[in-house]
């Protein structure tokens, strides 16, 4: 059976519960032969067989599932004039000068 | 701080947040505002989001603010060329991550995909024991989902006395079957809690564990939440509503919480495999809690202390841990683990060929596993602990009387008694039953062994496969001689076990065996609190419930039901520093209320000035104060003019529109709230029990899960009261649930509560 091997990016797929979905969407796919799709990478990569599959396929099934290669997700705008009015900054003072026992207490850690 | 760590882990916030947004517009979209978002069996809402919010969410409606404040919390992703101190965004990230994930298992649960179902594989057999009573029927086909209150209060008390000394989140894969299994191992030797989630390249370490046919539930303390990293949120919610349960905490308290947590839960995050941007925006949440996270994985490292209490983040590459296999690398794994959250542990060695460890208290042995059981249907089996002069007892012997197990058929049974004598100078006869109880948990233990009852109805079951590992009788011997020179070395100076399987010698102690138990029953029954000086106080909790005080006599026994007059005397022996102190009883002030000097001045002290004067016999008047590990809850229904009784077993409403979780609220965190008290299963039976307002008598409703476990008891106490018929007079969930329904029953039953003065 000749096996072919195939890679995307897939900057959608930053945790785990997408690798889930990816792999469901990939699976359902007559000739997958392995996939391993990292979430840490961001990447797929796929074995199939190519008398069976074609990459077009599989991005396709890619596409469908919502995981398009090379598609980011749209981040959410942040409000504006957050600092010191929100709850957070209410409920926890926020700190913004380095402690000195911190400073003593961290000694040779701070080389890292 | 680590900039890689930081924009891994603020892009992994932002990524999360959004999604969670997209997921609520979605749902709400499609479902409406209006729909239910509830977690399984609590009274805390969503609790990370009650918890650091003080938002009660029960809608899909509910989460949107949630969203936003999740919103108003996240920073802007680093940028690649200014370098900045980036702790505090990340933090903050961390928090906003949290929030998201919570939000979109609460999506999840109105969507019905909570608890995640999954495809039992391998030679696993899924036990009922770790989902929620709401979902018993679909154990065996779904995850558990988030910890109910139930289990939380449950192990309340092994939290707060060490036995159970933290937990352990452990996110994705291990690197084989084989790793995974001893690291959970390991972490069960040492008692601590293991939640697992999360997996990689599809695959996570509950599909590992399954495979190798460990069992996962509450009883083994393992509990399997979620195949993905957002389960996560569960183990943290877990930790959250600890603080508000035991700490006395409000919601909102996002401080304090926190701090809580750093102080008092010992709980770390062992990634498994690829660190990806949600595992490490989540990782930067648990930090917020004081939880260090440990990978097995080449990543940055964050080791300054400050928020958590030694390192926050540590690398452990698997395969660069020194070692000869990865079995030895997994344990040095869990031992890092355990020193950067600073986990204390205490370990006895007991020598014998399985694992040893509290987390195998609870596992069961069944039938089609069982190499041979001793009690039970076909046999007979009984336990006895006695003291012996000094010289009768030569430490350390262990004798078998009688044939081993060896020529007994698998599945088969036979007759065995278990006889220990110990000596110690400071060993008293009333100690006997307190440390002959201690055999069901020690016993238990033992990995693939099971114990079952006490005295002379013990029943105990040995598996196969800790046949086939070489256990024999004379390991019971083994794990009981170093279990109480471990634990009651103070009090017991020898110890000497005799196993007998011969039929004639076993008749013979069986015999001296029921003479003791006569003896030691009427000794106890004997005992009133106007017949000693001293009470007794229990304070373990404190370390969770810092302002309860548990005063012990011998008519009331502690409210988690785990100390007695006699135990809390044993422990103040054992560890005369410890949290059981004697309290002088001092002037009777009132007899009736049973208000004493002594013990008014002792709570007062030990409470923080909190509470000032407690009433031993009253519900209504300064009742007991009570941490969250109670196993009843006993409230006013003014109506009836009686009380209701719910165990904590019961997950059905009660007459007061509230179920137990949300009943716990009321009655724990160190709270005097008048009408409402936590209480011992067993002070039920006690003539003391609210005898100020009335006595038994007043018990109007009452779990059913209590009539039947302790039917035999509760029918003494209605003879004893002139009503032997009082039990069924007495309202279930069965018939009642509201007090439209309750006050007809009682009415024709002709309860005595009806009758009797005004509660107030």
């Amino acid at each position: 059976m000749p096996v072919g091997k195939v890679v995307f990016d897939v900057p959608k797929m930053y945790a785990d519960h997408h690798v889930e979905a990816v792999r469901k969407a990939l699976l359902a796919l007559p000739g997958i032969e392995e996939i391993i799709a990292s979430s840490a990478l961001k990447r797929v990569v796929v074995r199939y067989d190519t008398e069976r599959l074609n990459p077009g396929a599989i991005e396709q099934a890619l596409q469908a599932a919502g995981y398009a290669p090379g598609e980011e997700w749209e981040l959410p705008k942040l409000p504006e004039g957050k600092e010191d009015h929100s709850p957070w900054f209410q409920v926890i003072p926020r700190v913004t000068t380095t402690d000195r026992r911190d400073l003593e207490m961290s000694g040779d850690f701070r080389k890292y | 701080m680590s900039r890689y760590i930081a924009t891994r882990a603020i892009r992994g916030a932002n990524l999360i947040v959004a999604e969670a947004e997209r997921m609520l517009k979605e749902a709400i979209a499609e479902l409406g505002p209006d729909t239910p978002v509830k977690f399984t069996n609590t009274a805390y809402y969503l609790p990370v989001i009650l918890a650091f919010t003080g938002r009660e969410v029960s809608k899909l409606g509910d989460l949107v603010p949630v969203i936003e404040d999740a919103k108003r919390i996240l920073h802007p992703i680093p940028g690649d060329k200014l370098w900045l101190p980036y702790l505090g965004e990340t933090l903050d990230c961390g928090m906003a991550t949290l929030l998201a994930e919570e939000a979109i298992e609460g999506i999840r649960f109105a969507r019905g995909l909570e608890p995640q179902p999954i495809t039992w594989e391998g030679s696993y057999i899924p036990s009922t024991s770790f989902t929620s009573p709401d979902m018993e029927a679909q154990a065996g086909k779904r995850l558990n989902g988030p910890i109910d209150d139930i289990q939380l209060r449950a192990w309340g008390i092994q939290l707060v006395d060490g036995r159970m000394p933290g937990f352990a989140a452990i996110v994705g894969c291990a690197k084989s079957n084989e790793v995974a299994v001893q690291i959970v191992r390991e972490l069960q030797q040492r008692n601590i809690l293991v939640f697992l989630c999360g997996n990689v390249n599809g695959r996570s370490i509950i599909h590992q564990l399954m495979e190798e046919g460990v069992e996962m539930g509450y009883d083994t303390y393992i509990i399997p939440f979620g195949t993905d990293t957002i389960a996560a949120i569960y183990p943290l919610g877990f930790a959250a509503r600890s603080a508000l349960t035991f700490g006395g905490l409000k919601p909102g308290q996002a401080r304090e919480i926190l701090l809580y947590n750093k102080y008092r839960v010992f709980a770390f995050v062992l990634a498994l495999g690829e660190v990806d941007d949600l595992k490490y925006a989540t990782a930067a949440g648990a930090i917020n809690y004081g939880f260090p996270t440990i990978a097995d994985t080449v990543i940055p490292q964050i080791l300054p202390t400050g928020v958590t209490t030694y390192e926050h983040v540590i690398s452990m590459p698997f395969d660069d841990i020194e070692g000869k296999d990865d079995l030895e690398r997994a344990k040095k794994l869990v031992q890092r683990c355990i020193e950067v959250r600073g986990v204390k542990i205490k370990i006895t060695e007991v020598p014998i060929p399985v694992p040893y460890g509290s987390a195998f208290e609870g596992e069961r042995v069944r039938k089609a596993d069982m190499r041979v059981e001793f009690g039970g249907k076909y046999s007979r089996c009984f336990e006895y602990l006695k003291m012996s002069d000094f010289d009768a007892v030569e430490d350390g012997k262990i004798t078998v009387v009688g044939p081993g197990f060896e020529d007994v058929p698998p599945e088969g049974s036979m007759d065995m008694g278990i006889v220990v004598e110990v000596a110690g100078r400071k060993m008293q006869e009333d100690f006997e039953p307190v440390l002959e109880r201690q055999i069901h948990y020690f016993i238990n233990g033992a990995s693939g062994i099971q114990h079952i009852g006490q005295r002379d109805i013990a029943w105990i079951r040995i598996s196969k496969a800790a046949a086939e590992k070489g256990f024999k009788l004379e390991h019971f011997g083994k794990i009981l001689y170093a279990r109480f020179h471990g634990d009651f070395g103070a009090i017991v100076d020898k110890v000497q076990v005799t196993i007998y399987t011969d039929k004639a010698k076993m008749e013979e102690w069986l015999a001296k065996a029921r003479e003791a138990y006569d003896r030691r029953n009427r000794r106890l029954a004997d005992m009133t609190d106007e017949s000693v000086e001293e009470f007794y106080s229990c304070t373990l909790c404190q370390s969770f419930a810092p302002n309860h005080v548990c005063v012990v006599s011998p008519e009331r026994l502690g409210l988690c039901g785990a100390y007695n007059w006699l135990d809390c005397k044993a422990s103040h022996q054992i560890n005369p520093t410890g949290p059981n102190q004697p309290i002088r009883k001092g002037t009777c002030e009132d007899p009736v209320y049973g208000i004493f000097s002594g013990v008014n001045e002792f709570v007062y002290q030990h409470s923080h000035q909190s509470v000032q004067q407690v009433s031993m016999y009253s519900i209504m008047v300064n009742p007991m104060t009570a941490c969250g590990c109670f196993e009843c809850i006993a409230m006013v229904i003014p109506e009836a003019n009686g009380i209701m009784v719910v165990s904590r077993e019961d997950p059905s409403m009660t007459p007061a529109g509230m179920t137990f979780s949300t009943l716990a609220g009321m009655a724990g965190g160190g709270l005097q709230t008048p009408g409402v008290m936590g209480h011992g299963k067993y002070y039920l039976t006690s003539k003391k029990f609210i005898s100020a307002d009335g006595g038994f008598k007043r018990v109007v409703w009452m779990s059913s899960f209590l009539k039947e476990t302790m039917a035999e008891e509760l029918k003494a106490v209605a003879e004893r009261e002139g009503d032997p018929d009082l039990i069924d007079k007495i309202a279930d969930e069965r018939v009642a649930t509201t007090v439209d329904e309750l006050l007809p029953y009682l009415e024709e039953k002709g309860h005595p509560a009806l009758t009797m003065p005004p509660l107030f």
